[in-house]
Formats: C-alpha cells, structure tokens, sequence
C-alpha cells in the first residue's frame, strides 16, 4: 500500500513539474514583458507573486488530479485508511468470534468426554454381565457334566453287568443247544427203543402160540391117555384120574396162554398208543424247532441289548466331548471379554488428546487476544502435543494407528515385531 | 491347590479371568489396584503366582513388583505382566523389576493356562 502510494505521488508530481516547467517556458516573455509592465510591477516582485500563483497552482492541480484519478485528495490514501480501519474492525470482530468459540471448544469437548464416559461405562457393564451370564451358563454346563459323569458310571456298571449277563446267555443258548442235540438223539433212541419193546413184545405172541401149540398137544395126549384107560378098565382107572387132571391143566394152561398174549397185545398196544404222539419225526423237529427258535431269540435279546449298550456309550461319548468342547469355548469367550480393558483405555487416550486440544485452544485463543504478543502468550505447536500423545499410548495399535494417520513409515518396529508372549 | 493372584483395575478382567483360573482347578486372590495388592503382600498373603496389569491408576505393575521382590516371602514367586502394553523398553523394565514373564491382552484361554503351567513348573 505504501509503495503504491508512493508511485502514485511521484507521478503526480513529475506530471505537475512538467507542467509548471512548460509554462514557466512559454508564459516566460509575454509574463515579463507584457503583464508585470502592464501593471507596473517590478521583475523581482512579479517573479515573486508569479512563484506563489505557481505553489497555489500547483497545489490546487495536485488535489484536482488525484480527486479526479483516485476519487481522493490524497491519492487514495484516505480511502484505504478507511478500508484498513474497516477491515482491522473486522478481523477484531472475526477474532473475538474465533476467541468465543475457541474457548467453547471446551464445552464441547465435555460433551464428547461424557459421551465416550457413557460408551466406557457401557461397554464395562455389558462385559461384566456377559462374564456372570457366562459363568451362570458354566454352571449349568457343570452340572450336565456332573451329571454326564454320573450316568456315565452307572451306565459302565450297567454296560460290565449287562456283557456278563450276556455271556451267560451265550454260555445258556449253548447250553441249550447242547441240550436239544441231546434231546434230539435221546428222543431217537427212545424211538429205536420203544420200537425194540414193542417188537419184541410182540414176538411174544409166538411163544404164547407155541405154549398154546403144547397144551393143545397135552389136552389131545390127555385125551388119548384116559381113552387107554377106559380100555385097560380097572386097573387104568388110576390113570384115567391123571389123564383127567393133564387134560384140566391143558385147558387151564390154554387159558392162562390166552390171557397172557391178551395181556402182552394189551401192554404193546399201550406202549404204541402212549408214545404214538412222541415218538412221531414231525413232533421232534417241532421241538427242535421250537428250542432252537427260543436259543435264537435270546441271542438276538443279548445282541441288541449290546447295540443298545454300543450306542447308548456313543452317546454318552459325544456328550462328554461336547461339554468339553463347550467348557473350552466358554473360557475362551470368557478370556475375550479382555476386549472391553483394551477398548477403555484406547478411550482414556481419546480422554487424554481432548484435554491436550482444550489447552491448545485456550492458547490459541489467548494469542488471537495478543496480537502484538504484548503480553507474551506462546502456545505449544500441534505437532509437540502430538509427540507428547504418542509417549503415553499404552498399547501398539494406538501407536500404528498414530503412525497411519500421520502417514510415518519409521513407527516403533522392535515393539511391534515383539512377540505376545515372552518368558524372562 | 495353586493360587493364583490376579491385580488389575478392570473388575471385568479380574472377574473373567479369576473364572478361567477356577475351571482350570486354580485358587485366585484378586486386588483392583496396586496399593491393595501390596497390602495383601505385606500381610503375608499366601500365592504361588502373580499376573498383574502394567497400567494402573496409581502404584503402576512395575511399582507394585518392585516392592513386592523386597518382601522376603515373594523373591522367588513367579510374576507375569498381562497388558494391553507391547512396547520392548517396558518389557525390559518390567524384567529388571523382577517379572518372569510378559503377556499381551488380549491373550486367550489356551495362552494363558499354557504360560502359567510353564512359570508353575
């Protein structure tokens, strides 16, 4: 603005001497020897005058020009003055606004502090119920397992008795087996037997005919021998007696023979009716078949009960291992609720930048107030604040993100390549 | 029965991990702060391990284990650090204080059973 200034009343001045200059040349003569005689006025006293009119003109040409170039007296220079004056106005008006809302930079930040407060207060009583809800469910996990464990002893003992009790029944179903092999032969002997008796009881009807055959023969010889007597007379009566008495006994004995083939047909017509039905093939088989259907059924019990048992183990198998696998997943989740610890204190950092911008603002503030710097206000540039955040990080994905958003490439590589477990 | 003490100034960690402790088949003492820890120390608590934070309000992991080493009883107990920390300059001082181990946060289940095991040995 100076210079400019300056510029414009040089010109003007140079114009004006080349002015003054060319009429002092042409208006020279006629100013001597025409108008300072005319009106009877000395050289000295005309050069004089002439000078004054010159710095009059001169003055007067000079406020012309610059009113008529610059709409200004003084080149300009007043209207700027009024413009600067306007605009510092403005810019204390601007300031003391920039200073108002510097300091109320505060206020909102308060406003953000309780916010990530609430977020922290939250997120902390989120992560406790979440542990006593995990560890209320690792309770009852507990008590399945307990129970599993329970049932899984008794279902062994079950599962050792059950084995013996189906050994025995194998050990039985043999047994059986044995035993129908056994009654199977003893029924066919019994056949071959019953068979032997009968035949041979019925071959006792031969002896009993040939018994019959000789008192046949002892009644006709008795017959004979009293006919002899007859004819020997008195002397064969004796004998005729004896005669007599065979002939009795032949008949006696003919009856007796009777009776006895009618006894022995009777005994062996007995035996066949009383062992008709066991002795018959089909009603052997059908017992056979019925002892063997039975053995197969109970070995068929024994094996699915052993399915049974197979599966039920299997069963109590997966149990046990799901509630293992559940009562890892349940510490797991347990140790991941570490999350909300790390998420707090990355807030407490977040605590710690919005203080670090209040102060900043309040100096900045402070110095908008001093613009002279009359009353000394430093601030502490951005950038330190940031160095000062960067020390008190707690953690590496704060400092990586710090690195990131400031685009660093020479973050704190050892820390980061540190592994997350180290033993001293 | 080992006991475990576990310092930290988050009752949610104090209250998750105490709860992994115990299903692992471990006691636990637990202090929400560094002061309260030192004062069961003082008092003769009786702990085959320590796992404390490292940033506490406070009496900071470093301190506490500082003053705990002078204790007679506690020169030989094992102490790990389990913190969201990672930085190498605090590991180092962390182990000139006298701690045996360092664990990041966060760990899981397995890490931290498999670590204390390992100190416990």
């Amino acid at each position: 603005m100076a210079s400019r200034m300056y510029k414009r009343r040089l010109l003007t001045i140079l114009a004006i001497a080349v002015a003054t200059y060319a009429a002092v040349f042409l208006l020279n003569g006629w100013f001597h020897q025409i108008f300072l005689p005319s009106l009877r006025i000395s050289n000295s006293q005309g050069d004089a005058v002439g000078s004054l009119i010159i710095v009059f003109v001169v003055y007067l040409a000079q406020r012309t020009v610059s009113q008529a170039i610059f709409r200004d007296s003084m080149y300009g220079v007043l209207t700027a003055n009024a413009s600067e004056a306007s605009h510092a106005a403005n810019i204390l008006e601007s300031n003391d606004e920039i200073t108002k809302e510097l300091l109320s930079v505060r206020s909102f930040h308060d406003v953000l502090r309780n916010q990530l407060d609430s977020v922290t207060q939250m997120t902390e009583q989120a992560a406790y119920d979440i542990t006593e809800r995990l560890q209320s469910i690792d309770g009852v996990v507990d008590q399945l397992n307990s129970f599993v464990l329970d049932l899984a002893n008794t279902s062994d003992e079950l599962n050792q008795e059950s084995r013996h009790n189906i050994a025995d029944n194998q050990a039985l179903i043999q047994k059986m087996d044995s035993y129908i092999r056994v009654r199977l032969d003893e029924a066919i002997n019994d056949q071959q037997r019953i068979e032997e008796v009968v035949k041979q009881a019925e071959g006792l009807g031969s002896l009993v005919q040939f018994v019959k055959h000789i008192s046949s023969q002892t009644n006709l010889l008795a017959l004979n021998a009293a006919i002899e007597a007859a004819r020997a007379g008195e002397a064969g009566r004796g004998f005729a007696v004896v005669a007599d008495e065979v002939r009795k006994l032949s008949t006696e004995t003919d009856n007796a023979v009777n009776k006895i083939n009618d006894g022995i047909n009777s005994v062996a017509e007995s035996i066949r009716v009383q062992f008709r039905d066991k002795l018959t093939n089909s009603n052997v088989e059908a017992e056979r078949a019925t002892l063997t259907e039975f053995a197969n059924q109970l070995s068929k019990l024994g094996n699915n009960y052993q399915e049974l048992l197979d599966q039920e183990q299997s069963v109590m198998s997966t149990i046990k291992h799901s509630t293992e696998e559940l009562s890892g997943l349940f510490m797991n989740a347990l140790a991941s609720v570490q999350f909300q610890d790390i998420t707090r204190q990355q807030i407490e950092q977040v605590h710690k930048a919005l203080t670090l911008l209040d102060n900043h603002f309040e100096a900045l503030a402070q110095r908008i107030q001093d613009v002279d710097g009359a009353q000394g206000n430093q601030y502490t540039p951005l950038s330190q604040h940031l160095e000062q955040l960067y020390t008190s990080y707690v953690m590496e994905t704060q400092r990586s993100g710090h690195d990131e958003a400031l685009h660093h490439t020479d973050g704190n590589g050892s820390a980061a390549s540190a592994p997350k477990i180290e033993l001293f | 029965m080992k006991t475990i003490f576990l310092v930290d100034d988050s009752a949610t960690i104090l209250l998750s991990i105490s709860n992994i402790m115990a299903k692992a088949g471990y006691a636990t003492e637990k202090a929400s702060s560094g002061e309260d820890a030192l004062k069961k120390f003082q008092a003769g608590v009786k702990v085959d391990l320590l796992i404390t934070d490292l940033n506490m309000p406070g009496m900071n992991g470093i301190d506490l284990i500082r003053e705990v080493r002078k204790l007679p009883n506690y020169r030989f107990m094992p102490i790990l650090f389990l913190t969201t920390e990672s930085q190498q300059s605090r590991r180092m001082e962390a182990k000139a204080a006298g701690a045996s181990g360092w664990i990041v946060k966060p760990a899981t289940a397995d890490e931290l059973l498999n670590t204390i095991k390992l100190v416990l040995r």
